[in-house]
């Protein structure tokens, strides 16, 4: 943690934080809508429904906030960030490599950065998991299924 | 009888070698996936989604029907060897059927449960066999404001039965509701939410948010628990209950059928809460309620005749109707109009071969997993022991896989990236992440039919309340959101769908 925060600070709370969230995501989808036509109940517009749902979404951020005093447990995020950043960047560069590398380069890559999420991942298991899973996909996808794939960077 | 000339068609369509084994390896693929441990039945269809591209709309809908009871039943398989629900309906299965495997009766345990849901399996298509076409045939006549209504009332009960707090489910449904307006306005032709994005010009596609949300940010969190699972390593002879296991348990799968088949058909009710309402039912009705808990077979075939019961007739309204009753049945709707079958009465009609179809197969394909469950218990038993660490790779891959075949698109590897974090968000802030993508779903149905209404009625909303069927069923959303407000109800709710039962 960068900063200090307290144990019963609202800053912790699950149902502060969702409400913000909501009121954020309201309030955004509702700036955004704005330029879109509002129209009359009788012609809507493509901005009728937006705007609305927006608000609706904002007001139910702003009551969930407002009562989370009340209702909302401690979030909880240790250990959380280190797979969601190695899982998140495994789908990131299978979708960079799948068209410049192919099939079977970008499928080892994200097994072997997926393996990473887990600390002591033993080593000999990652690699077989990886060629292994690899195979697989290309005899199911390619082979089976005949799915186009570019399957080598050439 | 027109019923049996039309179950006819559906064996004919249904009955053919291709489809035979279509049907096979989906309810194979399914218990495959399904049995692995936190991997339910909406993440199953997701992941498998990909292999049913190439096929003709009916083998594809058959396969992915196979897949959905395959799925279920090997969340059953898990709950009952490894305490470890696949998805909240089978929640229940973990109390009695856990108990039995731990008294070393694993094995009459995990037949009951694959008998009773073929018994409920069986009975319910026939009641899907016959109270479809009446249904789809009265929705014929429903106009822009009932279709409306109607999916007020399912995202109103989809909001009020999901667990936890009922105004983040709110919240949620309105997000869902909101991202399923993306895209280009079918109307004006406007460009909502798009940010520039060519590829986002036709919307978010609901398979991508369905893997993030459900398939990707579910392994995150797991990976985060470092699953320290007890592995089932006892071997399970005496696969046959015994006698008396069948007469104490066919009154419980009859009365667990009629109560699925009766909360299945109810928008927004679904699995959960039938398996919870049979499970309490049959613990008032046994003469030893105190057994309950410490293996009760009783309390194994009820819950799971209830919800694979109410599994099939959740069909009813999404084939009819369109409209969907729970989020995996959501995601069988975006199939379909993935494979260009708009849904609602009309497809009985025009593709009588693929509704008969699909209902033929739902009973063949419960059939099989009956004769194929039972036999390879050994092989699913096996599938429990892989490390989680050896499978998140697995789904991620498939998950990655299957988003690029959509479109052989590489920015939908991003956008799954991107759900994936919404979905761990959600859940690490108690967001229930389902009523979302019924929410996607029905938005912008829902926009279509309020406009249309509001055309009907010249701007005038109460158009809703002025036709009576309309008005019937908005009286039952807001009967059902009052309820929600008696303190007395809303915490017999609470206890009824506890996640941690």
């Amino acid at each position: 943690m960068l900063f200090h925060v307290s144990d019963d600070s609202l800053l912790r709370n699950k149902d502060f934080l969702g409400g913000v969230l909501l009121m954020a995501v309201g309030a955004t989808a509702g700036f955004i809508a704005q330029d879109y036509t509002f129209g009359t109940p009788l012609r809507m517009g493509p901005g009728f429904l937006p705007v609305c749902l927006a608000a609706l979404l904002f007001l139910i951020g702003l009551s969930l906030a407002a009562r989370s005093g009340a209702t909302g447990g401690r979030i909880n995020v240790a250990g959380t960030l280190r797979p969601l950043i190695v899982v998140l960047a495994a789908v990131a560069a299978f979708s960079l490599m799948i068209e410049r590398a192919g099939l079977v380069l970008a499928s080892l890559v994200l097994v072997l950065i997926c393996c990473t999420a887990q600390p002591k991942y033993p080593r000999n298991q990652a690699l077989l998991l990886a060629v292994s899973l690899t195979v697989g996909v290309v005899c199911l996808f390619v082979l089976a299924l005949g799915i186009p794939f570019q399957i080598w960077p050439f | 009888m027109d019923l049996f000339s039309n179950l006819a068609i559906g064996f004919e369509a249904a009955l053919s070698p291709m489809r035979l084994l279509y049907c096979l390896v989906g309810v194979s693929l399914g218990t495959f996936i399904g049995v692995l441990p936190g991997v339910g039945p909406l993440v199953t269809i997701s992941v498998l989604l990909p292999i049913t591209y190439g096929l003709d709309p009916t083998s594809a809908l058959i396969m992915l029907a196979g897949i959905y009871y395959g799925a279920q039943y090997g969340g059953s398989t898990t709950a009952i060897l490894v305490n470890l629900p696949g998805e909240s309906s089978s929640v229940i299965t973990c109390l009695d059927g856990h108990a039995m495997a731990k008294n070393g009766r694993a094995g009459p345990a995990l037949a009951i449960a694959a008998i009773g849901s073929f018994a409920a399996g069986t009975i319910a298509n026939l009641i899907v066999a016959a109270f479809a076409p009446v249904l789809a045939s009265y929705a014929l006549k429903f106009g822009s404001p009932e279709y409306f209504s109607l999916m007020l009332l399912g995202l109103v009960t989809a909001a009020v039965l999901s667990h936890g707090s009922l105004l983040k489910s709110v919240g949620m449904i309105v997000l869902g509701l909101l991202l399923g307006l993306a895209g280009t306005d079918v109307t004006s032709g406007t460009y909502r939410y798009t940010f520039g994005i060519p590829d986002l010009s036709e919307g978010f596609d609901f398979v991508i948010i369905a893997m993030g949300v459900f398939g990707l940010a579910d392994i995150i969190a797991n990976i985060r628990e470092d699953q320290m699972r007890t592995v089932f390593s006892a071997s399970i002879r005496n696969l046959m209950p015994s006698r008396e296991d069948f007469s104490s348990s066919w009154k419980p799968i009859f009365r667990g059928t009629l109560l699925g088949s009766a909360l299945g058909i109810l928008p927004g009710t679904g699995t959960t809460i039938s398996s919870f309402m049979s499970y309490a039912m049959e613990k008032k009705l046994a003469k030893d309620p105190s057994r309950f808990g410490q293996g009760a077979i009783e309390g194994v075939a009820g819950p799971e005749a209830a919800n694979n019961a109410a599994a099939q007739t959740a069909f009813i309204p999404t084939l009819t109707l369109g409209i969907p009753s729970g989020a995996t049945m959501a995601l069988m709707l975006g199939a379909m109009t993935m494979f260009g079958i708009a849904p609602g009465p009309q497809v009985m009609t025009t593709n009588p071969e693929l509704f008969w179809g699909l209902i033929a197969s739902m009973w063949i394909g419960n059939l099989m997993l009956v004769i194929l469950n039972l036999p390879l218990l050994g092989v699913w038993v096996k599938m429990l022991q892989v490390p989680y660490r050896m499978l998140y790779p697995a789904i991620v891959l498939l998950s990655c896989i299957g988003v690029y075949t959509l479109a052989n698109s590489t920015f939908s590897i991003l956008l799954l990236a991107l759900f994936g974090l919404i979905g761990l968000i959600l859940i690490m802030l108690d967001f229930e992440p389902a009523p979302l993508l019924l929410g996607f779903i029905l938005g912008p149905l829902m926009e279509e039919n309020l406009r249309r209404s509001m055309v009907i009625s010249r701007g005038d909303p109460t158009i809703f309340i002025d036709r009576p069927l309309s008005l019937i069923v908005l009286l039952i959303a807001v009967a059902l959101v009052a309820s929600m407000l008696i303190p007395a109800i809303r915490k017999k709710k609470e206890e009824a769908i506890t996640e941690e039962a």
